[in-house]
């Protein structure tokens, strides 16, 4: 990893105020901690965010409310949510492993990157979505995990919005 | 303490080195302050600075299952959170486990059961078990394959160790 600063969110309105394209907010970090190591993003500043009340799971009989920091294996084990919706509780059961779902938030994991295997290598191979304008390895190479539907001669992993602090 | 957000700027965006971060973990009981490079996982600090090395480094990536520890009584990969991140919180690893001479029920049954070779996803299996017995996901053979799944051997001892979480969670009820 490279050196960055660390700092703790103490409210959600400051937490905002101070997001930029240098820093990486951390929530689980099952994601970040590996983009960190490989040096996939190198933020100057981390933001953790866990001390934040952001962990609700609610639900109104008719609107399920999954808060940012609510984290999988809670959300699986809620009752309302195995009783109104089997299939959130039943997917997120067959993901990752009980230990990563204790840390992994709902909203780290919208915020994936993604995992094709170029991208997340330790070494520099072509990867226009890690060093735009290097080529894609992917492309003509081990395309396991990779895209059916949406891909182009740029990229051939999953279609995806690019976020913050790469 | 760690230096919270809102004005003062939350640190230099100018290369330097950032400073250690003063952290203090409760492990095993003890309370231990330290002053951390804010990457230092939480594996590591537990091996490098803790003098703990009971708790394995497999993958450093959240695949194996070897740095399974119990942070605040759940199970984690310590390999994938940092350290800094833990100011306060209460934390478990294999060497907390054993009451003086006296090994925990799963460590005995683990034993019993010769459900190791090499040993080095021993630890983690461990604290996996504990965990995976606490939260009630032990009632059969292949509830414990699925709420075990994030620990791998190697050696691919898996049926001496379901029968041993099994014993050392029939012993309990
Ligand atoms: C071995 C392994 C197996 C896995 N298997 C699966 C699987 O089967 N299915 C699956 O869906 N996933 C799987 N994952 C991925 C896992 O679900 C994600 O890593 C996890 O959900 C990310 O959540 P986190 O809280 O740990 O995110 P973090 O690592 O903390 O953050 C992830 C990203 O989101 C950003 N972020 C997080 N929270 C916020 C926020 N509130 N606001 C703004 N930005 C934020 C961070 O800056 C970072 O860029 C696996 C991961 C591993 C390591
Ligand atoms: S498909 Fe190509 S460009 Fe896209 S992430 Fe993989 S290597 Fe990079
Ligand atoms: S070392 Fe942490 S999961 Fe492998
Ligand atoms: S006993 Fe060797 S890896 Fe499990």
């Amino acid at each position: 990893m490279e050196p960055f600063a660390y700092a703790r969110a103490t409210d959600v309105a400051s937490a905002v105020a101070v997001l930029d394209e240098r820093t990486a907010v951390v929530a689980g970090g099952t994601e970040l901690l590996n983009l960190l190591k490989e040096r996939v993003v190198t933020p100057d500043r981390v933001l953790d965010i866990n001390r934040l009340a952001l962990g609700e799971i609610a639900f109104d009989g008719t609107t399920l409310r999954l808060g940012a920091l609510a984290r999988m294996s809670d959300v699986a084990a809620h009752p309302a949510v195995r009783a109104s919706f089997p299939a959130i509780a039943e997917a997120l059961e067959k993901s990752a492993s009980p230990q990563l779902r204790n840390m992994a938030s709902m909203g780290g994991n919208l915020l994936q990157r993604t995992r094709c295997a170029y991208f997340r290598a330790d070494t520099a191979l072509p990867c226009n979505k890690r060093t735009p304008g290097s080529g894609c390895a992917a492309r003509n190479g081990n395309t396991r995990q990779q895209a059916i539907f949406g891909w182009s001669e740029a990229c051939v992993a999953t279609r995806r919005a690019q976020h913050r602090a790469r | 303490m760690a230096r919270s957000i809102g004005a003062p700027a939350i640190g230099p965006a100018d290369g330097a080195r950032p400073a250690g971060i003063q952290t203090t973990l409760r492990v095993n009981g003890s309370v231990r302050r330290l002053e951390l490079d804010p990457r230092a996982t939480l594996l590591d600090t537990l091996r490098e600075r803790l003098g703990l090395p009971g708790t394995k480094k497999g993958c450093d990536r959240g695949e194996c299952g070897a740095c399974t520890v119990h942070v605040n009584g759940r199970r984690i990969n310590a390999c994938m959170t940092l350290a800094v991140m833990h100011d306060g919180d209460e934390i478990v690893t294999i060497e907390g486990l054993a009451r003086g001479e006296e090994l925990h029920a799963v460590q005995a049954a683990f034993i019993e059961h010769d459900a190791l070779q090499c040993g080095y996803c021993t630890a983690g299996q461990i604290m996996s078990a504990v965990a995976c017995i606490g939260e009630g996901h032990a009632g059969s053979a292949d509830e414990i394959r699925e709420w075990m799944s994030g620990n791998l051997c190697r050696c691919s001892c898996y049926p001496q160790i379901v029968a041993a979480v099994q014993t050392a969670a029939q012993e309990r009820t």
